[in-house]
């Protein structure tokens, strides 16, 4: 079990962040390398993400569901699936908190188990493959929030 | 053009090995140079987590991929009772995963295809969901009330798979007590795992309409396989054709029978089609059984002149998912009770726990007889902290103590009964050549210059070829091995033996043997091994019994030929029988030197003319089953150098002198001295298989796991001493593993003689730089 974590600043609302991540329309297309996506109900979709770790390279299968926080301050996200003989399963939260009428900030803990050939890579290329993706999925969040602020 | 090797009286020569002929020009002949008509290949889907429970299995997609010919499940296995298959500790293990996975990398479904790449395309595609639990990884948690109970097939809620104890338990305590010093220590040896070069597979041929099977599977052991098979798939022994081909490499990893043997087979019979199976480097490193992993403390106590009075030991002993050990039946722990070692101790006690974790399964012998190297690592270690603890020179505590030459044959403490040795002489032996005076002064001016070397000695005894048949059986199968011998009416011998050799050269030793026995040279006998038609019954190569077994069988066999040999020739000589003598190399008749027959004569003789009434021909078959089993042991010396810097150790020298008995071939018996040392040093120095707290293997290839290349592997310097086994047909003892089990230990007390002085008395191996810097750092000494 790895965790990972961070936080980004959105020029965006408190309220229309909490709305962005939990609504899986939103959140599925920020997921990096992603081939195919489907979203199967307003808080699940499954995915097909492409993965390249060192040695191991190919697609993934990933399910994932929107869990929103009750004091609409957030979410949980759960994704669990794998491929090419790996399972992966992350939980993780999202925070929302105003900084400013007009800005947000999202922060995030993902706590990632990673099962099989991969999960042996260890610290030589997990943790910087991993933390590089955690990144990449909440740059995507901000940028497709900025995105659609400015337009 | 062959090698012609035309030395008479062999026995004892450097003989060079007949069947590197073949190796070396490439033209060996592996499981996988094997490639019959029609073949399909098998893969395997593997679970990534260690304990977890299935929900979910479609095979639907890999079904519909053309080229795919069968996806078989554990469900589809249940069907036929062949979803469990009993292991050779007599516990039972999945073959493909029904209810939960118990760890990584085990076997969930096979794919059966065209070619490799599409059986490996369609493992991509069965879907597979788990629900994961909780992974057991500490044995010690396993052994835990509150741990998850992982086997839900065992009546028994425990994750205990035996207790074994041998010993006097109360004696051992008082002599405790009453002991002027006791040191204590916990000595781990981690997990490793062999690693031969080539894989473990198999080609399963069934052919339907003779309703037989012909098997080609890299197996230590054809014939206990066989009649593993037969027992498993309820085939009839006798139309199941076992061929054992090249093998490269075993080291007690080829002795079990593996879920992808049963799969292949199962796949054959239902498709008809000759089906292979072969490992790819990470299944092996990951599901086909691993070695060690032995958790160990130990209790030794001495009186104030250093002799030792008691030893206690206490054993956790990981085995994993299920206890796929090949371990005797009546010992769950192996002979882990040689574990007094070199030693003359009055009173001791050993127990061992046998724990089910989420890891592969295992247990076996990697290149030792049955736990014979986690006993030996044990005691060479604590007699080490015992020398420390007394600040006596290490070698001056063990001349103290070894078994004295007059005692044997030596009843020790825990139920063995020593054949023969001489330890104190073979050490002097080892000291004389490393010049250990010189030594310990070089070490001495060193220390006082700031220099950390290390001198690190293990005085091992070995315990090996099992049978005894009243003692030993593996699943009810007695432990004895054999040898048919036929001699051709020109001279020339086909030898077969229940054996199969893996590289260890019985083709050579075994023809010197028989040469040596019948007056002929090794170039006249041919070996055969692995082949279940035309062999005669035997329980394989593993734990140093093929010489100890087979060796004693094939000479006593030859014995045989040459009695019926010596009524020919009398014939032809035309004197009476007691009136022929053997003099090695020809039948003379006694008082006339002059008139004598050789061996090819009396050969052709027994097909064309025979004395009247005799039964035509001249061959032999025996089943030796020895009265004992045979005790091998050595003196060893490392010296060692420690980067303070790095924590980098360099192996000065290293010396090996053995006592294998006698000794059948020099250049072969330096050959495994030289493999086996390097395998000690890469467990000493390189290799553990660890896992993460979710059962992660963290080492399944050799990128993580290392196996040492010329450029690390130190010189090696050999000796001997010769005491032959009293009762051994030619007084040899068997060699291969002595130094796998010897070597770790010297290597570890090397590196803790360096760092005693800043009060370390032990470091789990392996020793990896890092870790004995670690050590440096802690104790200011790092540079």
């Amino acid at each position: 079990m790895r965790t990972y974590q961070g936080a980004v600043t959105v020029d965006v609302p408190a309220d229309r962040v909490q709305s962005f991540v939990t609504s899986a329309e939103a959140v599925g297309p920020c997921l990096p390398d992603i081939l195919a996506l489907k979203v199967t109900a307003p808080t699940t979709f499954t995915a097909r993400v492409r993965v390249s770790v060192g040695p191991v390279r190919g697609a993934f299968d990933l399910s994932a569901e929107i869990f929103p926080e009750d004091d609409g301050q957030g979410a949980r996200l759960a994704v669990r699936g794998g491929g090419l003989g790996n399972g992966l399963d992350i939980k993780s939260r999202l925070g929302v908190t105003p900084v400013s009428p007009a800005s947000t900030e999202l922060s995030w803990q993902a706590d990632v188990a990673i099962s099989g050939p991969l999960a042996a890579l260890g610290s030589r290329l997990i943790d910087a493959q991993a933390a590089k993706i955690t990144a990449q999925l909440f740059q995507n969040i901000q940028q497709t929030m900025s995105d659609a602020s400015a337009s | 053009m062959a090698l012609e090797i035309t030395e008479s009286r062999p026995l004892g020569k450097p003989i060079k090995r007949k069947e590197d002929a073949r190796f070396v020009r490439g033209q060996g002949r592996y499981l996988d140079d094997i490639k019959l008509p029609d073949m399909l290949y098998l893969a395997l889907v593997r679970s990534p987590y260690a304990h977890a429970r299935i929900t979910r299995i479609d095979t639907s997609r890999a079904q519909a991929l053309p080229g795919v010919r069968l996806v078989l499940t554990g469900e589809d296995l249940a069907k036929m009772n062949l979803a469990w298959m009993p292991t050779l500790a007599g516990d039972q293990q999945m073959v493909l995963a029904t209810g939960k996975v118990l760890f990584q990398y085990q076997e969930v479904a096979a794919v059966v295809a065209d070619s490799r790449a599409l059986a490996e395309d369609g493992a991509q595609l069965v879907e597979v969901e788990y629900d994961p639990l909780p992974a057991v990884v500490d044995p010690f948690w396993a052994l835990s009330p509150q741990a998850p109970v992982l086997r839900e097939d065992r009546e028994e809620a425990s994750n205990r798979i035996f207790h074994w104890e041998v010993g006097d338990l109360d004696g051992t305590e008082r002599a405790l007590r009453d002991a002027a010093t006791v040191v204590t220590e916990r000595i781990r040896m981690p997990r490793v795992h062999p690693a031969p070069l080539e894989p473990c597979g198999c080609i399963a041929d069934y052919n339907a309409a003779r309703g037989h099977l012909t098997w080609y599977v890299t197996s230590q052991a054809p014939h206990a396989h066989r009649t593993v098979l037969a027992m498993v798939a309820g085939l009839p022994e006798h139309k199941i054709h076992v061929i054992s081909p090249d093998i490269g490499g075993g080291f007690g990893n080829k002795v079990p029978v593996f879920p992808g043997y049963v799969a292949a087979i199962v796949a054959s019979i239902s498709l008809n089609r000759p089906v292979k199976w072969i490992e790819a480097r990470t299944e092996n490193l990951t599901s086909t059984n691993f070695a060690r992993d032995y958790h160990m403390e130990v209790a030794l106590g001495a009186d104030r002149d250093g002799r030792v009075t008691a030893l206690r030991v206490s054993t956790v002993a990981d085995h994993g998912a299920f206890d796929a050990a090949a371990d005797p039946t009546k010992f769950p722990a192996g002979l882990f009770s040689i574990v007094t070692g070199s030693y003359d101790f009055p009173v001791a006690y050993a127990a061992v726990d046998g724990v089910y974790t989420n890891k592969a399964p295992g247990g076996v012998a990697y290149r030792c007889s049955f736990r014979v190297t986690e006993a030996s690592f044990l005691i060479e270690r604590a007699m080490n902290t015992l020398a420390l603890r007394l600040n006596m020179d290490p070698a001056e505590l063990r001349q103290r103590n070894f078994i004295a030459p007059e005692r044997f044959p030596y009843q020790s403490p825990l139920g063995w009964t020593y054949d023969s040795g001489h330890y104190a002489a073979t050490l002097q032996k080892a000291l004389d050549i490393v010049d250990y005076p010189a030594l310990r002064r070089e070490q001495a001016e060193r220390r006082a210059r700031g220099e950390l070397m290390g001198i690190g000695l293990s005085t091992f005894t070995e315990i090996v070829g099992a049978g005894p048949s009243s003692t030993f059986d593996i699943l009810g199968i007695k432990m004895f091995d054999s040898c048919e011998i036929r001699v051709h009416p020109t001279g020339k011998v086909i030898a077969r033996l229940g054996t199969r050799h893996q590289g260890q050269g019985h083709e050579t030793t075994f023809a010197q043997v028989i040469a040596e026995e019948l007056g002929l040279t090794t170039d006249d006998v041919l070996i055969e091994e692995g082949d279940t038609d035309t062999a005669p019954y035997g329980l394989g190569t593993y734990a140093s019994r093929s010489t100890p077994l087979a060796g004693g069988a094939a000479a006593l066999a030859a014995r045989r030929v040459r009695d019926k040999a010596k009524k020919i020739a009398a014939h032809l000589l035309e004197v009476d029988e007691a009136e022929v003598e053997w003099d090695g190399q020809n039948f003379v008749a006694m008082g006339a030197p002059d008139r004598s027959v050789t061996m090819p004569a009396v050969a052709l003789a027994a097909y064309t003319n025979l004395p009247h009434g005799m039964e035509p021909g001249l061959e032999a078959t025996y089943y030796y089953d020895p009265p004992n089993l045979t005790f091998p042991n050595g003196a060893y010396v490392a010296v060692v150098d420690i980067d303070k810097g790095t924590g980098a150790v360099t192996v000065r020298r290293f010396v090996a002198v053995d006592d294998c008995g006698t000794v059948i071939n020099p250049m072969v018996v330096d050959g495994q001295i030289h493999g086996g040392l390097t395998e000690g040093f890469a467990i000493a120095f390189m290799q553990e298989i660890p896992f993460d707290e979710d059962g992660n293997c963290l080492a399944p290839n050799f990128m993580d796991y290392l196996v040492p290349t010329a450029v690390e592997t130190p010189h090696w310097e050999t000796g001997r001493t010769v005491t032959p086994s009293p009762h051994h047909p030619i007084g040899a003892k068997g060699v291969g593993e002595s130094p796998n089990v010897g070597s770790p230990a010297a290597f570890a007390n090397a590196v803790i003689d360096a760092l005693s002085p800043l009060g370390v008395t032990n470091i789990d191996i392996p020793l990896f730089p890092w870790k004995v810097w670690e050590v440096l750092r802690e104790h200011g000494v790092a540079e």
